[in-house]
C-alpha cells in the first residue's frame, strides 16, 4: 500500500532553466547554510539547452542500500533513504552505485547524505521554491498521467490546425 | 559582518605572486561592493590615471562581487570588472552574471586585484583557499567557449566556473570583452583587452564554503516574497519575449537605431522582432544562478548558418540587426556567436560596423580600405566578415574596426567623425539619440561613456512623464536620482530586472541588512550611491573629462530624424545646455562638470576634494 | 467614421490574436473607456496591464502610445481619443544586453 502512494520529486526539462534556486534552498532547508555544494538536489546543465534537477527517486529496490558494505543505509516505508552515521565510514561505494548520482559525500562530515524529502519541514522545500513549477512532488502515476494529458493536448491542437 | 567574504586576492602578474587583503566594515558601509568597491580601489590604485597606458603593465584590473553574491538573494549573483579602459581612456567597468559570482564568494573571496603583466600566458585558478597562476599556453588562441571546456578538463572538475577572453582580447582589440558560462559577458569598455595585455587568459573558480549571512531565516523569508513578486506582471516582459520585445516598441516610437542611427525606424522590424524571434528562433530560455525571472533567450539559427546557437538580447539584436540594416535573425544569431566566442562586445561591434557601412555607402571607405568586403547595409556576409576580421584584427578593415568607432573615425577622417555615434569613446547603445532626449542626457553624462545602465533615464521618456522630444531643466534631477539609485544596484550587485519588484530603496537597504547584519536605511544607501558616483567622476576628471565630454555626438544635434512618427526630432543645443546645467547643479558640480570641494567633503571624500574638487 | 487604428505589440498580440485592428469609438471617449471596452471584447482585464491595484501606473506598466506620443498612464481616464487616432498597446521598455 505504501509504495503505491510513494511520492517523489520530478523535474520537467521544458520548465527547468537551471536557476539553481532549488540548490540554495535545499542547503538551507537541510543544513541551515547557504552553499549549493551541500544541496541534495542537483541541477544538471548540459549546454546549450538542457537543464534538469535530479534528486533521490526512492527506488523500489535501492542499489545504494545493496551496495553499502556496512549496512549503513536503510529505506523507510515512505521510501526515504536513511543514513546511519554511526555505521557510515565514508567509503563512497553508494555514491558510485546510485545511477542518478544523487547520493553525495558531505563536504564536512565525510559521510554520505541523500535527500530526505525535507521530513522536518513536512514538504520538499525545493518544490515549494521552484519559481517555474518545474519541480513537482507527485506519485509516478500522477507524473505519467500529466505527460499523457500534455501529449494528447498537443496532438489535438495539431490535428485541429490541419 | 556577514555576506562579504571579508578578504580579497592581490595578484602580482609580473612576479607571479599572490597575497591577501582585508575588507573593513567602513569600506562596506561607505561603498557597499561591486561598483562602489571598484570606484574606490581604481581611484586609489591609479592616482595619476592620465599617465597610464591602459594596455601597459601599469594598468590595474580589478574584479569585485557584492555582499549578495552566493547568498540566496533574488537575482543577486553578479560580478564587476574595473580598469582604465583602452577604448575610452577613462573609468572602465562592466558587470556580468551567471554562476561565477556565487562560486567566487563561496570560495571565500570578495574580489581580486591584478597588477603588472605576466611574462607568459596564464590563467588564475581559485579553489577555495588554494590559488594558483597556471600555464595558459595550451588555451591561448582558443575561443571563450573552448577555453571553458578545456580548463574544466585540465582541472578534472566541471564544477569549476570560468570567465575568459577570446582571441580578440589576446590581440588587445579595444572592444574585447570577457565571457563566462558561454552566454554571459562583461561586455563594455574593452576590459578583455586589458586582460590580454596582461597575458591573463581566464579566471577559473570553484567554491565549496558556506556563505554566511546575518539573518538567514529573515533573508529566506524575504526572498520567498520577492521571488513571488517576480512571477507577476512587473517581469512578464523579460520572462516571455525577453528584452528583444523592445524592437517593435522602439520601432513604434521611432527610437530604434537603424542604418547607423540615421533613422529611428526599420522597415523590416517585424522580421527581427522579439515576437518573431520567440516564434522561430528561441530554443530555450535559461536563468542565471539564483534568478526567479529567467530572461536569457537562446537562439538556434534555422536555414543560413543552421545549427548556430547564441544568446540574443535586445542590444545585440538591434545593433547587429537594424543598425546594420540586417533583416535576418539567422545572420544576427551567427553574428552574436562570433562576438561571444571570439570575444568582442556586441554593442560596440554593431555600432562600429554600422558606422563603417555608412562610410562605405558614402564612398569614404573604398573596397581597398575594406580588403574587398562589400560593406553595405543589409549585407549578412559583410556583417559577419567584418566582425570576424575585427575580432582577429585581420587586414586593414579588421585593424580599423578593432580600434572602436571614435579612433576609427579619427583615423579615417573625411567627415566620418560627424557620424561616429559615441560618447567619450564608448559606442552608443540601442536607444535613439533624438527621440528619447532624457535618455540621451543620461548617456552623455554616464561615468563610463555612452551608457544608460548607470541611470536608466530612458524610463521617463517611455512613460510619457516628460516630452521625450525636448529637454528642459527638470531632466537633470531625473538623471541624478536615477544614477544614485543605480549605483546602489550596481554595488549590491542585483539585477536591474528586479527594479519593478522592489517598492523602495528602503527594501534594498533591508536586503542589505538581512545579508550583512550592518544597519542601513534607504536614505543611507542612496547616499552611498551618490558617493560612489562621485568617486568615479573624480577618476574621470583626473583623466581629463570635463563638460566638453558630456555631450551626445554631432548626429544628435545636426541630423533631424526623418521617420514620420518623430519627424524632425533633433536635440536643440540651448535646451541641452540648460538640461546639462541643471544636472550639474543637482550634482553639486561646477558649470564645467567638476565636483565642488564642498560636495565631496559632504560625502566624506576628503582626498578627492583635495585632488580634484574645485571651489564654487 | 468614428474609428481608431489599434496596433498591438508583444503580449497584446497574444491577447487579441492579431497585430492590428480597427475599432469604433464614441467621440470624446477616454482611453480608460476604450480599455474597458477592449477588455470586454478580449474577455480579459486589460486595465491591470497599465494600472495597479492602487489606481497608479506600475513601475513596469505596459505602454499606450497615441499618435507617436506615450500616454502618461496616471491620466488614462482624462485622455480623450479622437477618430483617426493611432493607438499602440505595447509592453514596457527595458534593457538590455
Amino acid at each position: 500500500m505504501e509504495s503505491r502512494l510513494r511520492k517523489i520529486i520530478v523535474c520537467d526539462p521544458d520548465r527547468c532553466n537551471g536557476c539553481r534556486i532549488c540548490e540554495y534552498v535545499c542547503s538551507f532547508a537541510s543544513e541551515g547554510v547557504l552553499n549549493i555544494k551541500k544541496s541534495r538536489i542537483r541541477v544538471v546543465r548540459i549546454e546549450p539547452f538542457l537543464n534538469l534537477a535530479v534528486t533521490c527517486r526512492k527506488c523500489e529496490d535501492p542499489l545504494c542500500i545493496k551496495a553499502c558494505p556496512r549496512d549503513a543505509l536503510t529505506q523507510k516505508p515512505n521510501g526515504v533513504i536513511v543514513v546511519d552515521e554511526n555505521k557510515c565510514n565514508g567509503c563512497g561505494w553508494c555514491v558510485e552505485t546510485c545511477p542518478f548520482g544523487v547520493v553525495r559525500m558531505h563536504l564536512d562530515k565525510r559521510k554520505v547524505v541523500v535527500c530526505d524529502y525535507c521530513e522536518k519541514h513536512g514538504y520538499p522545500m525545493c518544490v515549494e521554491y521552484c519559481p517555474k513549477d518545474a519541480l513537482k512532488y507527485v506519485t509516478l502515476d500522477q507524473a505519467a498521467r500529466e505527460l499523457s494529458k500534455k501529449a494528447v493536448q498537443i496532438l489535438v491542437q495539431e490535428l485541429a490546425s490541419r | 559582518m556577514k555576506g562579504y567574504a571579508g578578504k580579497y586576492l592581490m595578484v602580482d602578474l609580473t612576479r607571479g605572486k599572490t597575497s591577501v587583503g582585508k575588507i573593513e566594515e567602513q569600506m562596506a558601509l561607505n561603498y557597499i561592493g561591486g561598483y562602489g568597491f571598484g570606484a574606490r580601489t581604481l581611484y586609489d590604485m591609479l592616482p595619476n590615471p592620465a599617465q597610464v597606458d591602459p594596455l601597459s603593465p601599469e594598468n590595474v584590473l580589478i574584479w569585485w562581487t557584492g555582499p549578495l553574491a552566493g547568498t540566496i538573494s533574488t537575482a543577486g549573483n553578479k560580478y564587476a570588472v574595473f580598469a582604465k579602459s583602452p577604448l575610452t581612456g577613462i573609468f572602465g567597468f562592466g558587470i556580468s552574471s551567471g554562476l561565477f559570482a556565487s562560486e567566487f564568494k563561496s570560495a571565500g573571496w570578495d574580489g581580486v586585484v591584478f597588477t603588472g603583466r605576466s611574462e607568459k600566458p596564464v590563467y588564475l585558478m581559485i579553489d577555495d583557499d588554494n590559488v594558483e597562476l597556471r600555464n595558459a599556453s595550451s588555451i591561448w588562441g582558443k575561443t571563450t567557449w573552448e577555453t571553458e571546456e578545456m580548463i574544466k578538463e585540465e582541472l578534472g572538475d566541471e564544477s569549476f566556473t570560468v570567465a575568459s577572453i577570446g582571441p580578440a582580447g589576446e590581440r588587445m582589440v579595444r572592444l574585447a570583452n570577457i565571457t563566462n558560462e558561454r552566454n554571459r559577458q562583461v561586455g563594455r569598455c574593452g576590459l578583455g583587452a586589458v586582460m590580454g595585455s596582461k597575458n591573463l587568459k581566464a579566471v577559473a573558480v570553484r567554491g565549496t564554503r558556506d556563505v554566511e549571512v546575518a539573518d538567514p531565516q529573515g533573508l529566506v523569508r524575504f526572498i520567498a516574497e520577492l521571488n513571488e513578486r517576480c512571477q507577476g506582471p512587473a517581469t512578464e516582459k523579460y520572462r516571455v519575449y525577453g528584452t528583444p520585445a523592445n524592437i517593435l516598441v522602439h520601432n513604434k516610437l521611432g527610437c530604434l537605431p537603424s542604418y547607423n542611427f540615421q533613422k529611428g525606424t526599420f522597415e523590416y522590424a517585424e522580421e527581427v522582432s522579439g515576437e518573431m524571434m520567440l516564434k522561430t528562433h528561441v530554443k530555450k530560455i535559461i536563468a542565471c544562478a539564483g534568478c526567479p525571472i529567467a530572461c536569457d533567450h537562446v537562439n538556434q539559427a534555422r536555414e543560413d548558418y543552421a545549427g548556430t546557437v547564441s544568446s540574443v538580447d535586445y542590444e545585440s539584436l538591434a545593433l547587429l540587426g537594424p543598425n546594420c540594416g540586417i533583416r535576418s535573425l539567422d545572420a544576427i544569431t551567427k553574428a552574436v556567436e562570433i562576438c561571444d566566442t571570439l570575444g568582442v562586445d556586441t554593442i560596440s561591434a554593431g555600432n562600429v560596423v554600422g558606422w563603417a557601412m555608412e562610410c562605405f555607402e558614402k564612398g569614404i571607405l573604398t573596397k581597398e580600405d575594406t580588403d574587398g568586403v562589400e560593406l553595405r547595409f543589409g549585407s549578412n556576409e559583410a556583417l559577419l566578415e567584418a566582425l570576424r576580421r575585427m575580432c582577429l584584427k585581420e587586414g586593414r578593415l579588421g585593424k580599423l574596426l578593432s580600434e572602436g568607432v571614435r579612433r576609427a573615425s579619427q583615423i579615417v577622417g573625411k567627415g566620418s567623425e560627424r557620424f561616429a555615434v559615441h560618447c567619450k569613446g564608448l559606442e552608443w547603445a540601442a536607444y535613439e539619440l533624438r527621440s528619447l532626449q532624457t535618455s540621451t542626457l543620461g548617456f552623455a553624462v554616464s561615468n563610463r561613456g555612452a551608457d544608460y545602465l548607470r541611470s536608466g533615464s530612458y524610463q521617463v521618456d517611455v512613460k510619457g512623464k516628460v516630452d521625450r522630444l525636448r529637454l528642459d531643466k527638470s531632466r537633470g534631477k531625473i538623471v541624478y536620482d536615477g544614477e544614485n539609485q543605480y549605483a546602489v544596484i550596481d554595488s549590491l550587485i542585483i539585477c536591474k530586472f528586479t527594479r519593478g519588484i522592489f517598492q523602495s530603496m528602503d527594501e534594498l537597504a533591508k536586503l542589505y541588512t538581512l545579508v550583512t547584519g550592518l544597519s542601513m536605511t534607504g536614505e543611507q544607501i542612496v547616499r552611498a550611491g551618490e558617493r560612489i558616483h562621485n568617486v568615479a567622476r573624480c577618476f574621470n576628471v583626473k583623466c581629463g573629462v570635463t563638460r566638453k565630454d558630456d555631450y551626445p555626438p554631432p548626429r544628435a544635434f545636426e541630423d533631424p530624424l526623418p521617420d514620420d512618427v518623430v519627424k524632425g526630432a533633433v536635440i536643440k543645443r540651448e535646451e541641452y545646455e540648460e538640461a546639462l546645467d541643471s544636472y550639474y547643479e543637482c550634482r553639486g558640480w561646477s558649470r564645467d562638470g567638476i565636483p565642488l570641494k564642498r560636495k565631496l567633503l559632504e560625502l566624506g571624500l576628503s582626498r578627492e576634494a583635495e585632488e580634484v574638487g574645485v571651489e564654487a | 467614421m468614428n474609428e481608431v487604428e489599434l496596433e498591438l505589440v508583444g503580449r497584446f498580440r497574444e491577447i487579441f490574436n492579431r497585430r492590428s485592428m480597427r475599432i469604433s469609438v464614441k467621440p470624446g471617449a477616454s482611453l480608460l473607456e476604450i480599455l474597458e471596452e477592449l477588455s470586454r471584447v478580449a474577455n480579459t482585464d486589460l486595465r491591470s496591464e497599465f494600472i495597479g491595484a492602487d489606481g497608479k501606473p506600475m513601475e513596469e506598466s505596459s505602454l499606450i502610445i497615441v499618435n507617436g506620443r506615450v500616454v502618461d498612464l496616471s491620466r488614462v481616464s482624462e485622455h480623450r481619443v479622437n477618430p483617426g487616432d493611432r493607438i499602440v498597446l505595447a509592453p514596457s521598455v527595458a534593457g538590455g544586453g
